[in-house]
């Protein structure tokens, strides 16, 4: 009963426009249709012309479109209009009701975009349900869009702040959600390309499917390949059992690969593969498998370099950059830092972590003058443990002495060092000291730090956890 | 053999103002059902069939096709139908003179059909009807 509710509100107040040559049919069907279909406004149009000035003038919904609407032409008259109908309003829905049987008409009505092709003599009482169902169609349609736009609209309010560079920015991520070619996110460590990438999904018609994300770091091409493909047991040692892959669990999502120059270039071979043949086969598997999703991949080194030094394969660059959207650094966006912060300080209240909802101005101004070389993860780092300082303090406002800022911190380290101690303390300290700059250098990027050090990553984790 | 252009020009020509008696007679029958515009409306839905099975034989291009359209017809039975033969009974009345059998006579000719006809006992006529196989 719910839907047919639904179908009776899509339906009140619309209105519909019913085209032909014939005036005689015109009042008829207008009569008959008036019986079925009560509060629908229907207007009727004996020309091309005609139609086209009801249609800008009422807001019509549907129309109901002979074929033969000036003898002197044939059915040329009725496909013009309904291209020029189409043209005026896209989402217009269109029947076609015609003398003419052939499914060459048939063919030529769907093709401008009509969407149903009827006989005459019409039973009018389908055709009234016919009618029916398409303005329901429509009505759920526009409904969807609207609740699309708002959805998109919070989710970059929630992200962005209102300069005119993030107003940039907001358009790009847009447009790339808005169609399915491969994005390449560039930008310097911590400017937010993760949350782009997967803004562009929930903002992309791929919402309801899965947004994988996948950072190559520096393993083998064997992991990497089968990280991505997936594998069959045996297929290469260490591989003990069957192994699906991320590609294919992005199937009809979005695959986000981050940090792309450390992608080896055997796998990049692979990949180029499967994005030209939306195939791909599983390591030691013979079985190809077809899969679409889409591809955004990301990286914070300069792209051109790393094809310079073949880190890149050139072909897959151009693959994978069929729009390239470039993240600004925070030290270029400082007027968006009490924004940021707010929207930090809120997200940290609703994980219910803190309570600590504001910022004094002093402690705002020392921010500000910060350079930010691990922007806004840097941020966001430093603010969460600023608000953590004010909540045990008791207080729901950072102040500034709560602001621990990296080139304050490396002091109090090289204070750990100099203290009197022994000579494993002293270690610890000075590993300390390696692993917070590096991190700050890195915007907190633990691979990135980690390639700097020359620690593997497990080492740097262990040093992480251990002793931070 | 019948001019396909000159029939289609005519089927469209009568769709018109068929659909507005179609169109009439279901406002009559929503507004007024004591006046059992219903069984007229059957009638003109018999009429709209009619022109449909002419442009459906117009258009046919097999014997399938052509056997589907006769399907429709009461007085014709369809014994076997394969690609390139089909065989069906009918009334000498129905073969000759009705438009049933003028059309589907015609829509074999376009084909290139052969027909070969049988009188029967009961009254009825067996019709042959084989195409010959592509090279």
């Amino acid at each position: 009963m719910a839907h047919l509710k639904s179908a009776d509100k899509a339906t009140a107040t619309q209105h519909i426009l019913l085209v032909d040559d014939d005036s005689e049919l015109l009042l008829s069907l207008t009569r008959t249709l008036k019986e079925y279909l009560p509060d629908i406004a229907i207007h009727a149009a004996g020309t091309s012309s005609a139609a086209l000035s009801l249609a800008r003038e009422q807001n019509v919904r549907l129309a109901v479109v002979d074929l033969e609407l000036d003898s002197s032409v044939g059915t040329a008259s009725g496909f013009d209009l309904i291209s020029a109908l189409l043209q005026h309003d896209p989402h217009l829905r269109i029947i076609v009701l015609t003398g003419h049987k052939g499914i060459e008409y048939g063919i030529e009505a769907m093709s401008r975009g009509a969407v149903s092709f009827q006989e005459k003599p019409p039973s009018v009482a389908n055709l009234a349900t016919l009618i029916k169902e398409f303005l329901q169609q429509r009505f759920l349609t526009e409904h969807l869009r609207q609740q699309q736009t708002a959805r998109t609209e919070t989710l970059l309010e929630s992200f962005l702040a209102t300069s005119k560079r993030s107003q940039r920015l907001k358009d790009e991520l847009l447009f790339a959600s808005a169609t399915t070619q491969s994005v390449f996110l560039a930008g310097e460590s911590g400017v937010g390309k993760s949350l782009c990438a997967s803004l562009i999904h929930k903002m992309s018609s791929r919402n309801q499917k899965p947004f994988i994300r996948y950072q190559p770091s520096f393993l083998s091409a064997d992991l990497v390949s089968s990280d991505l493909f997936g594998h069959k047991k045996g297929s290469f040692t260490g591989a003990d059992t069957d192994r699906t892959g991320l590609i294919a669990a992005a199937d009809g999502g979005t695959l986000f690969i981050d940090e792309i120059d450390a992608l080896p270039l055997e796998t990049q071979v692979l990949l180029l593969g499967v994005l030209q043949e939306r195939r791909f086969r599983q390591l030691g598997s013979n079985e190809e498998r077809s899969v679409d999703f889409r591809l955004i991949t990301a990286s914070n080194a300069c792209i051109e370099t790393a094809i310079q030094d073949q880190k890149v394969r050139k072909d897959f660059y151009f693959r994978i950059a069929h729009h390239t959207i470039s993240i600004p650094p925070l030290r270029e966006r400082l007027a968006e830092i009490p924004f940021l912060i707010d929207q930090f300080l809120h997200a940290g209240i609703e994980r219910k972590e803190f309570s600590v909802c504001r910022i004094d101005a002093r402690a705002l101004l020392k921010l500000k003058d910060y350079s930010w070389p691990g922007n806004i993860r840097e941020l966001q780092a430093i603010v969460e443990g600023a608000a953590y300082r004010a909540q045990f303090k008791n207080r729901f406002e950072i102040l500034e002495e709560d602001i621990h800022l990296s080139g304050e911190s490396s002091t109090n380290m090289d204070d750990d060092i100099s203290r009197e101690g022994s000579f494993q303390e002293k270690v610890l300290a000075f590993k300390k000291k390696l692993i917070r700059e590096a991190l700050a250098r890195h915007g907190g990027n633990q691979v990135q730090a980690a390639k700097d050090l020359g620690l593997d990553r497990s080492s740097m984790r262990r040093l992480i956890s251990d002793e931070l | 053999m019948i001019d396909p252009q000159f029939v289609r020009a005519l089927i469209h020509r009568l769709r018109t103002p068929l659909a507005v008696v179609t169109s009439d007679l279901e406002y009559i029958d929503k507004k007024f059902p004591e006046a059992t515009a219903d069984r007229t409306l059957r009638n003109t839905k018999r009429i709209a069939d009619v022109l449909s099975s002419i442009e459906a034989l117009l258009d046919a291009q097999s014997l399938a096709a052509v056997a589907a359209v006769a399907a429709q017809f009461s007085e014709i039975t369809t014994t076997s139908l394969s690609a390139h033969s089909w065989s069906w009974t009918t009334t000498p009345y129905v073969l000759h003179q009705s438009f049933e059998g003028i059309f589907l006579k015609d829509a074999l000719a376009r084909l290139g059909a052969v027909l070969t006809e049988s009188a029967e006992q009961t009254g009825q006529v067996s019709v042959t009807v084989s195409v010959a196989r592509q090279p």
